[in-house]
């Protein structure tokens, strides 16, 4: 097992320590005795400036090459510079939902049940893709702003069906 | 793209009279710089927990030039307002996520003792502290053994001394002697 072994500087103790407080590992000195000598030392306390900043860059440096890191900084920050982050804070535990990939997929269930089963209404649907009502009426939403679908309603009645596009679409792929 | 070799207050100008992609310029600029600085000042060394910082002080740089709050006193003066931005968001969130803890090992492993009262320690780093770091790391890493790069490499993934020693390349050190090996590295790299 090696030893350590270090030339005589009055600081050098305090200087060890500083090594492993801004690793937050245990100092080899009590830390109340480290902080009451930072507070009358310039040389160490420049010396813990400049292992805080070397240190800080070091982790900052590995964290920021990570490929996904890189691509999300600079996806947050396009987002950022053209409008498209929340007006309001997200808050801790909170998390934006894609909205394409929430909606998307159920809009798709919808859709092959109306183009199986023809003219439905919202009842029938909720039964057939056994999502919940608030589901279905988001993907009746989603669909209807992308013209796949219509409406049509009589006195007692709403009924949902495809458009003959859409129709002809999911007949070819029965 | 070749760097942009306008100042930060140039860039400011440019994006105020209707350069948009100056504000992109001038954010991407700031990404690793934020960083480097919250993992020096802040006492959670989690790196996702730091980047949602970083993107709070993003947000805030850019509210800030919409809303004209950041106003140019020469050539510096949006680096100054930047660290002081990134400062108080560090301030604020670690308060926040320091409350209920009681016992520093919950941060730190290793550690012992009580959860200190005051988060920041006496001396906070400057922002010139920044200005060379890089430049000296990068000389100092290059003519490192490949032993004490790896070294450097598990520090800065904030791996623990104890986790290092089980490396096969640093099993025959004791946990002081690999102390004294990243001392003696980081005093190459101050370049003293």
């Amino acid at each position: 097992m090696k030893t350590v072994k270090t030339k005589k500087n009055p600081c050098e103790k305090y200087e060890l320590a500083i090594t492993t407080y801004v690793l937050g590992e245990k100092t080899f000195i009590p830390k109340e005795e480290l902080l009451e000598h930072l507070k009358t030392c310039d040389k160490c306390q420049s010396d813990l400036r400049n292992w805080q900043a070397t240190y800080g860059t070091m982790r900052a440096r590995e964290y920021d090459s990570r490929p996904e890191v890189k691509q999300r900084s600079e996806e947050f920050i396009s987002q950022l510079t053209s409008g498209k982050l929340p007006a309001c804070k997200v808050g801790p535990g909170e998390h934006i939902v894609n909205i394409e990939d929430e909606t998307g997929h159920p809009a798709g269930l919808v859709w092959h049940q109306l183009g199986k089963n023809g003219k439905m209404t919202l009842a029938g649907l909720i039964q057939k893709t056994g999502l919940d009502e608030g589901m279905v009426r988001e993907t009746l939403g989603w669909l209807g702003k992308e013209k796949k679908i219509i409406k049509i309603r009589n006195h007692k009645e709403t009924f949902i069906c495809l458009t003959e596009e859409e129709q002809k679409k999911a007949d070819a792929l029965r | 793209m070749p760097p942009d070799d306008r100042s930060d207050e140039q860039l400011v100008e440019a994006y105020i009279k209707g350069d948009g992609e100056a504000i992109n310029i001038l954010l991407k600029r700031y990404l690793h710089p934020i960083l480097s600085y919250l993992f020096s000042l802040s006492f959670f060394k989690d790196a996702p927990y730091l980047d949602d910082i970083r993107q709070e002080v993003l947000i805030a740089i850019f509210n800030g030039i919409r809303n004209e709050e950041f106003e140019s006193a020469g050539d510096g003066s949006f680096k100054r307002w930047v660290y002081k931005l990134t400062y108080f968001a560090c301030l604020r969130n670690d308060k926040k996520r320091r409350k209920g803890l009681k016992m520093i090992s919950e941060v730190f492993p290793e550690s012992e003792g009580q959860f200190p009262d005051e988060v920041f320690v006496h001396v906070t780093p400057r922002t010139s502290d920044y200005e060379t770091t890089e430049e000296k790391m990068a000389d100092v890493v290059a003519k490192l053994t490949p032993d004490e790069q790896k070294l450097m490499r598990l520090v800065s993934q904030g791996v623990s001394g104890e986790q290092i020693l089980k490396e096969p390349e640093f099993a025959k050190y004791s946990l002081d002697y690999l102390w004294l090996k990243i001392y003696n590295i980081r005093k190459r790299m101050r370049g003293r």
